[in-house]
């Protein structure tokens, strides 16, 4: 490890960006790394501008242009490069504005699972007794328990809305965080320099804020990249089941639904968002595995 | 001992009180459920009519009371599609899905123990790298489209299994088997790791030591300590599997409980989707319960506080 620049910085005060660079400058791996990295940036690019560079409007029909296969095929174009779906609509259109709802619901989902998640952890780790028995148990119970069904309830009482997706993907993400963190946080408790500021009256959410959260900031970054790739698959999977994002807005899973009835004559409508959604996981889990193994070798084991 | 299982079946209990008062108030969160049961040609007089019927004019607290006391009798409505009482419609479909569940899942342990064993006792080598490879792998897949590519490929173009539905043995070639690699990519990932705490402890040292065979400490010492967070984690791959288990059965047109909630879903059949989901949540919460009990009757550790 590299020497710290301030000899009276506390250890493991900050996030620990020396293992990083270190894991950077060495060779292991660092291929995939990036290949994952240019993936998923590519994502995040479609994302943001995907609706304004699609090559055609996602929501017109074409009724002409119907079940055209992608360009490899007999029959496909180079205007329509993936094909289009049983109204004619282009599919690269549709998947690449289908990303931004697709990004912008497990974004939501994350953030609000992992801040729920991280402040109970950090209470119940922090404070002990009841009310960490209380979190803890609650987290137990929330693991074990199919909470999609919670969507798939809104689903036919408030209608599909992309809102219930976040809240009852989060309603289950926050046990995850909460339990990791907790963990970290009764470890840290019993460090020296925390126990110092305890002694020395410092204000709680001081201590909290100053010397517990940077200490755990690196295991939730490892924990959200981690859980990205599953908040995914539950929000393509509900928008395929009918209860995510409603249509005719295009979301990657509702567009995977959308082909299964042709499955027989254009096998593409399906397929080629699949993949897409198959790619984004596998690169964010790897991308989580990575970071797990440069940042915190503890966490390997669970 | 007695007094760590009565605070679990407890917390079950009121797990279960949750989850019923969350399904009983869903139905209200919209105003009035009566919106959701007559829809919308009908007339004052369906309203008032139904209100009585369904004593909807009665307090709060006294409708969910008869709620749950109609739950206990089994009464769970009836399916505003086929007017179908959902307890026997639960009934007559459930086999079909107890068939998928349970050999998708014995497929899945057959493969993910021997899989998770190997590759922890060859580490680093090929085999371990291949198994661990292939299960981020698993565990980035989408199953409802995999499902998809397998009906394209197998059913499709080569023609091995029927597309959907259940005729045969057949049938449950492409759905079970997108059920369990699912499964598998998790469990092969949580055994190899246990399996890799497990032969680093002292009991495998001391078997070593006493001049066991290396497969008698593999298979017998490590393992048989390596299953145990896999039975914890089996409460949590069931609520895993019963999510799963709805898309794949949608997607192979397979007729079981979860093709019956996506019709449900689609069709806004309300009560049938409100018997599944508390069906669902009493049968998750029941298999955490029995691995919370099974564990505090074969590790010590779970009985302290």
């Amino acid at each position: 490890m590299v020497e710290r620049a301030t000899p009276t910085a506390m250890p493991g005060e900050t996030v620990d960006l020396s293992r990083l660079q270190e894991r950077l400058r060495s060779n292991r791996g660092r291929t995939t790394l990036a290949v994952v990295v240019a993936i998923l940036g590519l994502v995040l690019l479609l994302g943001v501008f995907g609706g304004a560079l699609a090559p055609h409007d996602p929501f017109a029909p074409s009724l002409s242009d119907r079940l055209t296969p992608p360009f490899w095929q007999s029959g496909g174009s180079a205007e329509f490069p993936l094909g289009t779906d049983s109204l004619g609509r282009d599919i690269l259109s549709r998947i690449m504005l289908g990303a931004r709802s697709t990004l912008v619901v497990a974004t939501a989902a994350l953030l609000s699972g992992a801040l729920i998640g991280t402040i109970l952890g950090m209470i119940g780790g922090f404070f002990g007794g009841t009310i960490d028995a209380f979190i803890s148990r609650a987290a137990d119970i929330t693991i074990g328990f199919p909470m999609i069904l919670v969507a798939l309830l809104f689903a036919v009482t408030v209608g599909p809305r992309p809102e219930n997706v976040v809240i009852s993907v989060a309603a289950i993400l926050w046990a995850r965080f909460a339990r990791v963190i907790r963990g970290e946080v009764v470890s840290l408790r019993q460090r020296g320099y925390v126990e110092s500021a305890r002694v020395s009256h410092m204000p709680t959410w001081w201590i909290l804020l100053r010397h517990i959260l940077p200490n755990i900031l690196s295991t939730v970054l490892v924990l959200a990249s981690l859980q990205m790739g599953w908040v995914i698959i539950v929000e393509a999977s509900l928008s395929f089941l009918g209860a995510g994002i409603p249509l005719p807005e295009p979301a990657w899973g509702a567009m995977v639904a959308d082909g299964r009835d042709y499955i027989t004559e254009a096998w593409w409508i399906s397929t080629m968002p699949g993949v897409f959604i198959v790619v984004t996981v596998l690169a964010l889990n790897l991308l989580g595995d990575w970071l797990r193994d440069a940042l915190d070798p503890t966490l390997r084991v669970s | 001992m007695i007094r760590h299982f009565s605070i679990r079946v407890g917390q079950a209990l009121l797990a279960l009180l949750v989850v019923l008062l969350l399904v009983f108030l869903s139905s209200r969160a919209t105003g009035s459920p009566l919106d959701l049961l007559l829809g919308p040609q009908a007339t004052q007089a369906d309203y008032a009519r139904l209100e009585r019927e369904l004593g909807l004019d009665q307090p709060i607290h006294v409708q969910f009371g008869r709620y749950a006391v109609g739950l206990a009798s089994g009464d769970m409505g009836k399916s505003l599609r086929t007017r179908e009482p959902v307890a026997s419609m639960i009934a007559s479909t459930a086999p079909a899905s107890i068939v998928l569940g349970t050999a998708s899942l014995a497929v899945a342990a057959l493969l993910a123990v021997p899989l998770g064993v190997f590759a922890a006792s060859h580490r680093g080598q090929l085999v371990d790298r291949a198994t661990t490879a292939l299960s981020v792998f698993w565990m980035s897949m989408a199953p409802f489209w995999f499902g998809i590519v397998l009906i394209a490929v197998f059913a499709v173009r080569l023609r091995w299994f029927p597309a959907g539905g259940n005729a045969g043995i057949r049938s449950i070639v492409l759905p079970g088997l997108t059920l369990a690699l699912f499964a598998t990519g998790g469990l092969t990932r949580l055994i190899r790791t246990s399996m890799l705490e497990a032969l680093g402890s002292e009991y495998v040292r001391l078997a070593r030591s006493t001049g066991a065979s290396e497969r008698r400490v593999l298979w017998r010492h490590a393992l048989r300590n390596a299953l145990l967070p896999a039975v914890n984690y089996l409460g949590i791959l069931f609520a895993l599997v019963i999510t799963v288990n709805a898309v794949v059965e949608a997607v192979f047109d397979w007729p079981g409980l979860g093709r019956m909630v996506y019709n449900a879903i689609l069709s806004r059949d309300f009560p049938v989707v409100q018997g599944l989901v508390l069906l669902a949540a009493t049968i998750a919460i029941g298999v955490n319960l029995l691995v919370d009990v099974v564990m505090l009757g074969i590790d010590p550790r779970t009985r302290r506080g």
